[in-house]
């Protein structure tokens, strides 16, 4: 006899199910069901991913969702055809629109109001129930033939007692039984896991839970023939009937574009023309070079084809009321790149500038949506949120959901925590784990660690395998929204998410792909807000209005500077590796900028690629090529893998993968961490290339590159877009140096450098920086562009401890000659905290004399004391100046950084560093030579892709000096530099052209220098 | 002679634990918070590691690979401090705690025990026995105490503000007007100081100055002895319990030598993980004061005992005492008179009659396997909870049986073993069932899965 589950949990039932869909649709063909519901607690979550690998099995996959009332137990809703499913999910969106994040509101009189007569009911009474309440008579009553009992026995000693009341329940609402497993697992071997996830919901390890545990492991998917012994055949027969009655498939769902962004009487891709051809002929008013016109007509073609012009439509729609607001935005992703957006507005690279290549835009063959992301200004993004939810309803348009899954620290934690494994231990394991190899050897290194003489060792090992990758919780995606043409909600479940007023649908992108669903990515970008209002100061003070599209290109006085790392505060450039390369690949075209990019990141650095293309860029190797076929993919790149793209036509040329198989190996890239799919594919690439006559070692470089993508997955059209950021930042930076550094340190937080850094940058760069003051600065920091040099007078937002509002109330009561006492400033009612702030930053040096004073002269009177109040007035006490060290500290803890002299200059002021070279004298020293430096720690990093190798950034009152600290130095003096904020190192000097670093030899942390910590090293691991 | 001793110890938990086991001297060892996972102690070596106080725990890791860590507990610091306290006490009257790291030693009741201030402090510090301590002399109580706590000043007005007591928000304030010793505070009009910056720091400055007393309450010894030791690991056994057992009683034995004391009964109590107790008490029939009589007895109890927990610390307690010489009166006394016997002593009773190993109570326990619910305890012990009433009421040690002379009458019921009992990672499961033998007594049988064989764990009749 055949069986159909239909009550049957997947691992988006969070912590309540220690199964994924696909274990679990798996296991049904295996065990031949004729069909498998999956019915996770109110959410649709987990269907996508199980019909996904239902598909094409014979396997009948039913949606369903299960709801939990206390008092009555629990409900099954399977949908039946489209109406259904609309039905239950518009219901799951009800229940789940009334609770906050993860939590959902359920009531049996819910399913007797709500529309779902294309739904089944399937309730499994609760076992306090004796007989049948009335709320199951009136459910009878709404679902007549389509309401059933559920009957899933335990193998537990009240499964009798259960058994006999179900059955007077039938008798009394005349309602037949199905049988059901109830499954949470596909396999019993998944019980310990079962527990543990009980014990981690619980905040409580396993052993202190026993009488909540599952006592065995029987909610489970079960073999017909085990089925067939615990159930009568009727029961069984009844889940077949019903199986038979739900013919909704999830591939027939069909998903609406929004119509508004047509005009009436046009048709989508009528539209699309017009706006392109008008584009065209804005960005080229002299006439389109052929190819590029040639080239959008090929892209229209596709679009239609495709049917895809209401996608770009509904992008244009949302860019151009951006452009409207004068919001800076910018397009990135495959299909961002194209003649067609870039003549629609949505990007600003110009094709002819570039060597991309078009077709790809659109992956015909994989039959996706387009991918576009939209970057806008950081901190104007939340009006184009808004302009969104304003035109389509909040009830049309939600964000799309992140799955936050377990990866291998959460899993050791909370597996450990769930084993009973003290905090401490724990903390010493993780904190052991090499970061960079810990997804990798991990349970090697765990070995080697001791961890399996524990008694629990090897469940810790085996359970954190089996939780990695299970999903935690929704959260939202960062900007992905998808856009309905009716009701969203009908489409997929939408939920609160723990923002206000944010909805999420229960979907992740990659559901979303899967059912080839539109989404629209609204991102932030800081870089942005900082062009933008570096634009709006190039106009204010030179009177030239100037756009990212619009800016003079290929100038090689961009590149001289470039190619001089001169690159703080420009965009993707400005990280230290990044600087490290500029001068070692001097870019000289835009094209270099977009390998630049590309370059120095995780794929290309593993993959070895990085030095190959350096030596062949200079001449220093010939550019060869295996046959014509690898040519086309790799000579833009001089015959070296740079691009992600790249390296998956490679496989397809290379190591014969078919077009399938290759996405699939783009998809495994993604998600190898969690999911460890990557080394299904190692073989199959090295043998394929071995067969293909390339070398072994460049096939295992190339895979190696393919797992460095993995989740820094970094496309050329993605490195293009960057790049042109990149090239407007340094344009700004070059000619309007003033306007770039006030627009950038107005936009922080962001980037690499902190404001102390940007500003010292700034002043290398010959302008000049006033400190804050109470009748000088705004908020913001300010342009001042005389006729001699340009002057940046700091803004009261650098002001630790002073909020906006009081700021600006300080600010509307300034009398237009500036307050002239103390007096004047506490009139203006704002906190006490709030001036003392400013007195310690130092704005109120003109009318106290010094910062001490004033903040003595600020402080209110605490308490009361009746016996000392006669004395004498206190206000008239004068405390000392602060001494140059003093005033420094006090810089750096009022505004983070400060004007006066560095510390490191104080300290060789007071003859406390001797014999230390500054960074200034690094390049006329000789290489090899031994040298001792000394700086404040401003940054420590540890890249994924060094081996083992720590880079740390000092800070002298000349610049930056770079150390390059190897494993070994690092491990044996670990405790001179880990913790240190000022620290000497003797080491050898190493130059390689015009890039310049201190390898470390001797160590020594002298921060007992400074009385306490100036500035916080940034550090990244 | 200086009125005031500070008597600072700021690593009193690390002390003991090292002084328990002189072998993690040689290791770097921390003692952290369990709330915040900062170090809150830190040994030589750990510090010679690069290890400092304040720091996170995982940071520790990394400078020291092979670090020891222990939970930093106030409350058994404070005990410590106490403990100490009482010791002190023999040799200073005038003693009081301050939280749980140090204590005030009044020296100007002591000047006619003491003729000068490095005698008493030299008494002191003989006491103190390998504890790290600073110890300093002061005008005023806060004055020591203050001086104690920044070892490197040489008078109050050169201690930075931010080593004080004074509330965080103010220690801020000083500091950001560029106030940074007592010294800058002392030279101010004490009137300015408080119109500005309130009561809290003139209060300081005068119990600085001995014009406001500190309002300290001197410690009064508890009449009994009780000392704890932790435990270095998880101890199983006997041989774990030896070394820091013999110096507590170590400890007992001076505590009762200097008040010319002893007692009949010395109570030892381990605690586990969970801080469940184990009690363990040794008996005389006579007085006692000698650490090797205790130690010999209590190896006696512990070897015919196995530990229910691996215990983390162990505490010895002595509440009753008697006069060194005098002689035990109750020996002559005889229980035979009575007529209803304690229930303890009904259990003595029939333990020395019948063989410890046949008597025993029974405790309801957590879980679902049948033996972890029924668990044998020692006699005596309360029921707390009542099982399912369908079970056996007594269960047997499974022994194998043949399912041909049996008739299922039940269900099976099916359990699986709690997996994390053992190490294995195939499940164990068991099918149990009701059935009937050929004499019609009902059992409780079960099949297991791993033996694939029958076993009779109970039986449902009387």
């Amino acid at each position: 006899m055949g069986f159909a589950e239909l009550h049957c949990l997947s691992n988006f039932s969070f912590l309540r199910s220690a199964s994924a869909a696909e274990e679990l649709v798996e296991q049904a063909i295996a065990y031949e069901y004729e069909a498998l519901a999956i019915t996770d607690e109110c959410s649709l979550a987990g269907v996508v991913k199980g019909w996904k690998a239902a598909r094409g099995s014979g396997l009948k996959f039913i949606i369903g969702s299960e709801f939990h009332c206390p008092e009555h137990g629990c409900f099954v809703l399977l949908s039946r055809g489209q109406q259904g499913y609309r039905q239950l999910s518009a219901f799951i969106s009800t229940c789940r629109g009334k609770s906050r994040k993860g939590e959902y509101d359920f009531a049996v009189t819910d399913l007797e109001q709500a529309t779902l007569d294309d739904c089944l009911l399937l309730w499994r009474p609760a076992s306090s129930l004796k007989g049948a309440p009335v709320a199951a008579h009136a459910l009878k009553l709404k679902f007549k033939q389509r309401f059933w009992l559920l009957a899933e026995r335990g193998l537990h000693g009240h499964d009798g007692e259960s058994a006999r009341q179900l059955g007077v329940i039938s008798q009394q609402l005349d309602c037949p039984v199905v049988a059901s497993n109830g499954a949470c697992m596909h396999s019993m071997e998944r019980l310990p896991l079962y527990h543990v996830l009980s014990a981690i919901r619980q905040h409580q390890p396993v052993s202190q839970i026993q009488s909540q545990l599952a006592v065995n492991g029987e909610q489970r998917l079960r073999s017909r023939s085990e089925t067939e012994q615990l159930y009568p055949a009727a029961w069984i027969e009844q889940s077949l009937y019903i199986a038979e009655q739900c013919t909704f498939d999830l591939g027939t769902l069909r998903y609406e574009y929004p119509a508004e962004v047509v005009p009436s009487g046009k048709t989508p891709q009528g539209y699309l023309g017009e706006l392109a051809a008008a584009g065209l002929q804005r960005r080229y008013p002299k006439g389109a070079p052929e190819a590029v016109a040639e080239q959008l007509q090929r892209e229209l073609d596709l679009v239609a084809e495709m049917e895809y012009a209401h996608f770009f439509l509904t992008i244009y729609d949302i860019i151009d009321f951006a452009a409207q607001q004068r919001i800076l935005f910018q397009g990135r992703g495959s299909a961002a790149n194209s003649v067609l957006c870039y003549c629609l507005g949505i990007t600003a690279v110009n094709p002819a500038q570039s060597d991309l290549l078009f077709e790809r835009f659109i992956s015909k063959e994989r039959n996706e949506p387009p991918d576009i992301d939209v970057d806008f200004e950081h901190e104007r993004r939340e009006e184009v949120i808004q302009y969104i939810y304003h035109k389509y309803g909040r009830e049309r348009a939600a964000l799309t959901a992140t799955v936050i899954t377990y990866r291998l620290r959460s899993a050791l934690r909370d597996v450990g925590k769930a084993l009973g494994f003290p905090q401490a231990q724990l903390s010493q394991l993780l904190a052991r784990l090499d970061r960079r190899d810990s997804e990798e050897d991990w349970h090697q290194q765990l070995q080697a660690l001791g961890l399996l003489k524990h008694p629990m060792g090897q469940h810790l090992l085996d359970l954190t395998e089996q939780i990695r990758g299970f999903p935690r919780h929704l959260s939202q995606h960062v900007g992905g929204f998808v856009i309905a043409s009716e009701r969203l909600s009908d489409l997929v479940p939408v939920e609160n998410a723990s923002m206000p007023d944010r909805t999420v649908i229960q979907w992740d992108k990659n559901d979303i792909e899967t059912l080839k669903l539109l989404k629209v990515d609204v991102l932030a970008l800081g870089m942005l807000t900082a062009l933008r209002k570096g634009f709006q100061l190039v106009e204010q003070h030179y009177g030239k209005a100037l756009h990212i599209r619009t800016l003079p290109q290929e100038d090689p006085a961009v590149y001289a500077m470039l190619q001089k790392a001169d690159a703080v505060g420009l965009f993707q450039v400005e990280s230290r590796a990044q600087m490290n390369m500029l001068p070692r690949l001097k870019p000289k075209t835009f094209y270099d900028l977009v390998v630049q990019i590309a370059i120095v990141r995780p794929g290309p650095i593993q993959g070895d690629m990085v030095h190959p293309y350096l030596r062949r860029r200079d001449g220093l190797e010939p550019v060869e090529y295996p046959n014509d076929e690898v040519k086309a993919v790799l000579q833009r790149t001089l015959g070296v893998p740079i691009f992600q793209e790249q390296v998956i036509k490679l496989a397809m040329v290379a190591a014969g993968f078919s077009g399938g198989e290759a996405d699939q190996l783009r998809r495994a890239m993604a998600t190898w961490k969690s999911s460890g799919q990557m080394l299904e594919f190692k073989k199959r690439i090295v043998e394929g290339m071995r067969e293909r006559g390339y070398e072994e070692e460049f096939a295992l470089r190339l895979f190696a590159q393919i797992c460095g993508f993995g989740e820094y997955g970094f496309p050329e059209s993605h490195a293009a877009s960057f790049a042109n950021l990149a090239y407007a930042s340094a344009w700004l930076k070059c000619h309007y140096p003033g306007p770039f550094y006030v627009g950038l340190l107005n936009s922080l937080p962001m980037g690499f450098y902190s404001a102390a850094q940007i500003v010292q940058d700034a002043r290398r760069h010959g302008i000049a920086v006033d400190a804050v003051c109470i009748n000088q600065s705004s908020w913001d920091h300010q342009l001042e562009a005389g006729s001699y040099r340009e002057t940046i007078r700091l803004g009261l937002r650098l002001v630790k401890g002073l909020n906006k509002q009081a700021a600006q109330t300080i600010l509307q009561q300034r009398p237009v000659t500036g307050f002239t006492s103390l007096a004047q400033v506490e009139a203006t009612q704002v906190a006490g905290t709030e001036l003392e702030a400013l007195a310690s930053a130092g704005a109120l040096t003109s009318l106290a004399g010094h910062r001490y004073q004033a903040r003595w002269d600020l402080t209110r009177i605490g308490q009361q004391l009746p016996l000392l109040a006669t004395a004498e007035e206190a206000s008239a006490y004068e405390l000392s100046a602060p001494d140059a060290m003093s005033n420094m500290h006090e810089d750096y803890a009022a505004v983070g950084m400060t004007l006066g002299d560095h510390p490191i200059a104080l300290l060789h002021k007071e003859g406390r560093l001797k014999n230390c070279k500054k960074s200034t004298d690094l390049p006329s020293l000789r290489h090899g030579q031994l040298v001792t430096v000394t700086g404040l720690v401003v940054g420590r990093q540890r890249p994924s892709t060094s081996s083992g190798v720590t880079f740390v950034t000092l800070e002298d009152e000349t610049g930056n000096v770079n150390v390059v600290i190897w494993q070994e130095t690092g491990r044996r003096q670990r405790q001179q530099w880990l913790h240190a904020r000022l620290l000497e190192v003797k080491g050898t000097l190493e130059k390689h052209g015009e890039i310049i670093h201190v390898v470390a030899g001797r160590l020594t942390d002298k921060s007992t220098l400074l009385a306490s910590t100036p500035v916080k090293s940034r550090d990244f691991h | 002679m200086q009125p005031w001793a500070y008597l600072y110890l700021p690593a009193l938990q690390l002390d003991n634990l090292q002084l328990m086991h002189p072998a993690l001297s040689e290791q770097a060892v921390v003692l952290y918070s369990d709330a915040s996972q900062l170090v809150i102690q830190a040994n030589g070596a750990a510090m010679e590691a690069g290890i400092q106080v304040g720091m996170a725990l995982s940071d520790a890791w990394v400078l020291a690979g092979d670090l020891q860590v222990f939970v930093h507990k106030p409350a058994f610091q404070r005990q410590l401090l106490e403990q100490l306290a009482e010791q002190l006490y023999q040799h200073f009257a005038d003693l009081a705690l301050d939280e749980s790291h140090g204590m005030w030693v009044r020296l100007q009741a002591m000047q006619r025990l003491f003729a000068s201030e490095d005698a008493a402090l030299k008494a002191l510090q003989a006491q103190l026995n390998g504890l790290t301590s600073c110890i300093r002399t002061g005008p005023t109580a806060l004055a020591a105490q203050l001086l104690a706590r920044s070892p490197q000043s040489y008078a109050p007005g050169d201690i930075d503000v931010r080593q004080t007591s004074l509330s965080a928000p103010l220690k801020q304030k000083l500091q950001r007007m560029g106030l940074q010793t007592i010294d800058h505070l002392q030279r101010m009009p004490s009137a300015t100081l408080g119109t500005k910056l309130g009561l809290e720091l003139v209060q300081f400055l005068a119990q600085l100055h001995g014009q406001q007393p500190l309002g300290l309450s001197f410690f009064q010894p508890s009449g009994v002895f009780k000392q704890e030791a932790q435990l270095a690991a998880e101890v199983h056994n006997w041989n774990g319990l030896r070394f820091p057992l013999n110096r507590l009683l170590l400890g007992l034995e001076a505590y009762l030598r200097s008040r010319q004391q002893m007692t009949r009964c010395v109570e030892i109590t381990l605690f586990d993980r969970q801080s469940q107790q184990q009690r363990v008490r040794v008996n005389m029939a006579e007085g006692e004061f000698r650490a090797a009589q205790f130690y010999t007895l209590a190896q006696l109890r512990f070897e015919q005992q196995r530990l229910s927990a691996p215990a983390l610390i162990l505490r010895v307690e002595v509440r009753t005492f008697e006069a060194m010489q005098a002689q035990a009166a109750t020996l002559t006394e005889s229980t035979s008179g009575s007529a209803a016997m304690p229930l303890g002593a009904l259990l003595n009773v029939l333990q020395t009659r019948l063989g410890r190993a046949c008597i025993h109570g029974v405790a309801v326990g957590e879980g679902w396997l049948p033996e972890c619910v029924q668990q044998r305890v020692p006699p005596g012990t309360p029921l707390l909870k009542v099982a399912a009433g369908w079970r056996p009421p007594w269960l047997l040690e499974p022994q194998p049986t043949e399912i041909a002379g049996w008739q299922l009458i039940s269900q099976p019921e099916r359990l699986v073993e709690p997996w994390w009992c053992h190490q294995e990672r195939a499940l164990r499961i068991r099918d149990y069932v009701v059935a009937r033998d050929e004499h019609g007594r009902r059992g409780w049988i079960y099949f297991d899965h791993q033996s694939q064989g029958w076993f009779i764990q109970g039986w449902l009749d009387g």
